[in-house]
């Protein structure tokens, strides 16, 4: 009988990093208190749960990154003013 | 003044056209809304031509032939299959059995022989397993 | 840790409207967020002709069936094709001034078309796009138009409107929904656009403003209003009217609702909510209505076996939802504009709460989120059976408002004259709209 051996390959389970869509500029209208989640943006082929933490970057007056419900709110009292270089980093949990 | 109560406004007239539509119309799948894409032909699809086979030496038997099988790789917590037919071609056009070696595959991953396929429960850990071979059959002395 | 970085952005605080209409670019980076693809030559073709078919090559409006034919303000649904896109939309912007032209020199009194709508209760009168239209363009004479528009629609209602009493209908008395929603929704939606355009001219116009504060009382007081199930029932001579009476029945407790005229009212609602003039308290309250609305469209609003929203829906006496694919037997045709109608307001729902099962949950058997009905209302092709569909689900078919209604030669967009009034919303920040607490 004509057999044909593979070469031999690796089968894996393995642990995906989270990984993300682009974030737009966060954008609040001044003297309107309100909040824009950053959740959508951020995705785990596992389906982990993801924790998400801010760099250092200084947030305009106002506006608060919110680590446990994972979105920027803006109090509605700070001024006209922006700020760049925010970074968002994902955690699985995972080693 | 009198006034009547205004009719259900989309459906009544879908319906009034559906009574006036002709066979042709009807045969196009409705009445008010038909994508603008419909009014051209539409597009034959693209045929790709696959490589060429080359063929056999009359009366002698072709072994099967692999390409290279990539890391077959699983996302954990995730059930889900990947079939390695494709990667296996037999000039003859015989019909293949598929049988894996010894390795010990990871925890929930196992080989689907009859579908040609490895199977993950979406439980087992993170793990990996190397130096797995499979081995194509024809049949055929 | 498995970790992934996104890329840098910025935060700002600027002095914006509290909404801005999400562009085309909005709507690609949400497309993209969902995982969707799609071919952009044919899912948002360059349009800068206005000319379709071969009766209106010039895209010149007369004589519309403004009663029969309109399901949308056309000039608001043209102007934003044209704003939302930074190319290939000159045919956009004609489309936009031939409606224009249409209400400024021919939408009067007299008109065969202006006096049958006025006969239905000026169920079909717009005026925020035309208003818009005026402040994009500083075009007098449209404002001009819009103006007198609202000022013929303040001058019917204070004399009864559909009660013709003589005098305002009573809040709490007048049942607003008697013969649907559209008619009143849309009065409203024009009163807001033109009482907050006046304001912001410096010359106020009193009546605009006081229709606005009326329509707003006289929907929030409405007898029709069901707090048990948060949505507004028609009346019993409707139902009648819909065919529903029998096998449904009134007497014992049956409800009807028209699904896309309840995307109408969410827009007039969410306007009011939005304007930076209509009172706090007033406010408050529409807040309310809207998240009820939205609460029940999410658990209620789609059929569980065609996972599509018929045309007509509501509540049986005994509490029990229907839709009208239940009622009448056998099914005879689905129409997934239906479903695309409920989706701007459970967007509401989310932008009022942060309760994301409004907006993006896995959906499940009374979940039915709005981009869940997204999903299945725009790739819906109203057809004989329930399968036929335009994508798949991770296929993007075609970009909001850019496809023809053939059967009235192209001059309307398809899926029931627009599906971007009803859906704009989840574009917002390319699929993360913002949150009001």
């Amino acid at each position: 009988m004509a057999q044909t051996p593979s070469v031999a390959f690796t089968v894996t389970v393995a642990n995906f990093p989270p990984t993300w869509q682009t974030v737009p500029t966060i954008a609040f209208a001044q003297g309107v208190a309100s909040s824009v989640s950053v959740a959508a943006y951020a995705t785990d082929t596992n389906g982990d749960p993801l924790a998400i933490t801010k760099n250092a970057a200084a947030l305009p007056p106002g506006v608060t990154y919110d680590a446990a419900n994972k979105r920027f709110v803006y109090d509605g009292v700070g001024a006209v003013g922006g700020t760049s270089g925010h970074v968002l980093t994902a955690d699985d949990g995972r080693p | 003044m009198t006034h009547t109560a205004p009719a259900r406004d989309a459906e009544r007239r879908a319906f009034l056209r559906l009574l006036a539509a002709t066979t042709a119309a009807l045969a196009m799948g409705g009445c008010t809304k038909q994508p603008v894409g419909l009014d051209q032909a539409p597009t034959p699809p693209v045929v790709t031509t696959p490589p060429p086979i080359i063929p056999p030496t009359p009366g002698v038997n072709a072994p099967p032939v692999w390409q290279v099988v990539p890391t077959i790789t699983f996302a954990q917590g995730v059930a889900s299959s990947i079939g390695i037919g494709g990667y296996v071609s037999d000039a003859n056009g015989d019909s293949l059995t598929i049988a894996m070696n010894a390795a010990v595959l990871p925890a929930g991953v196992t080989y689907d022989a009859p579908n040609k396929r490895f199977v993950y429960d979406g439980v087992g850990a993170i793990a990996s397993t190397s130096g797995v071979v499979l081995i194509a059959n024809d049949g055929k002395g | 840790m498995a970790t992934g970085t996104s890329n840098p952005f910025n935060v700002g605080i600027s002095n914006t409207p509290t909404f801005s209409m999400p562009s085309v670019q909005d709507e690609r980076a949400t497309y993209t967020l969902w995982g969707w693809t799609w071919n952009e030559a044919t899912a948002n073709p360059v349009y800068d002709s206005a000319a379709r078919g071969p009766s209106n090559p010039n895209y010149i409006i007369a004589n519309p069936d403004i009663h029969g034919d309109t399901e949308c303000d056309d000039v608001w649904a043209y102007l934003q094709a044209y704003l939302r896109r930074t190319s290939g939309r000159e045919g956009y912007r004609l489309r936009a001034k031939g409606w224009r032209d249409y209400y400024v020199n021919n939408f009067n009194p007299g008109a065969p078309e202006y006096n049958n709508d006025a006969s239905f209760l000026y169920d079909h009168f717009y005026g925020w796009g035309l208003q818009q239209y005026a402040t994009q363009f500083s075009d007098a004479a449209a404002g001009a138009k819009a103006l007198t528009i609202s000022t013929a629609l303040h001058d019917w209602w204070a004399a009864g409107g559909r009660s013709q009493s003589g005098n305002w209908p009573v809040a709490g008395v007048f049942d607003i929904a008697h013969y649907g929603h559209r008619g009143p929704s849309r009065n409203l939606h024009t009163a807001v656009a033109i009482a907050d355009a006046t304001i912001a001219s410096g010359t106020p116009d009193a009546k605009a403003i006081e229709l606005r504060d009326r329509l707003i009382d006289l929907w929030l007081q409405s007898p029709d209003w069901d707090d048990v199930h948060g949505m507004y029932w028609v009346s019993q001579e409707q139902m009648v009217g819909y065919g529903l009476i029998p096998p449904l029945s009134y007497a014992a407790g049956d409800r009807a609702v028209s699904s896309f005229h309840i995307g109408q009212l969410a827009e007039a609602f969410f306007a009011a909510w939005l304007s930076p003039t209509v009172t706090a308290g007033r406010k408050t309250a529409i807040r309310s209505k809207i998240v009820a609305m939205a609460n029940y469209m999410l658990h209620n609003g789609l059929d569980p076996t065609y996972r599509y929203c018929a045309s007509e829906l509501g509540i049986r006496g005994s509490g029990a939802p229907w839709w009208v694919y239940s009622l009448t037997a056998p099914v005879t045709f689905w129409d997934g504009v239906y479903t695309t109608s409920i989706v701007n307001l459970l967007v509401m729902g989310y932008k009022l709460t942060g309760d994301r099962n409004f907006l993006d949950a896995t959906p499940g058997n009374n979940l039915y989120p709005a981009k869940y009905c997204f999903n299945r209302g725009t790739k819906s092709i109203y057809s004989f059976t329930d399968t036929t569909r335009e994508a798949p689900d991770n296929v993007a078919g075609h970009f909001v408002d850019t496809q023809f209604d053939s059967s009235t030669e192209d001059v309307y967009l398809a899926h029931n004259k627009s599906e971007l009034q009803y859906t704009y919303l989840i574009f917002e920040n390319g699929g993360s709209p913002t949150v009001f607490p």
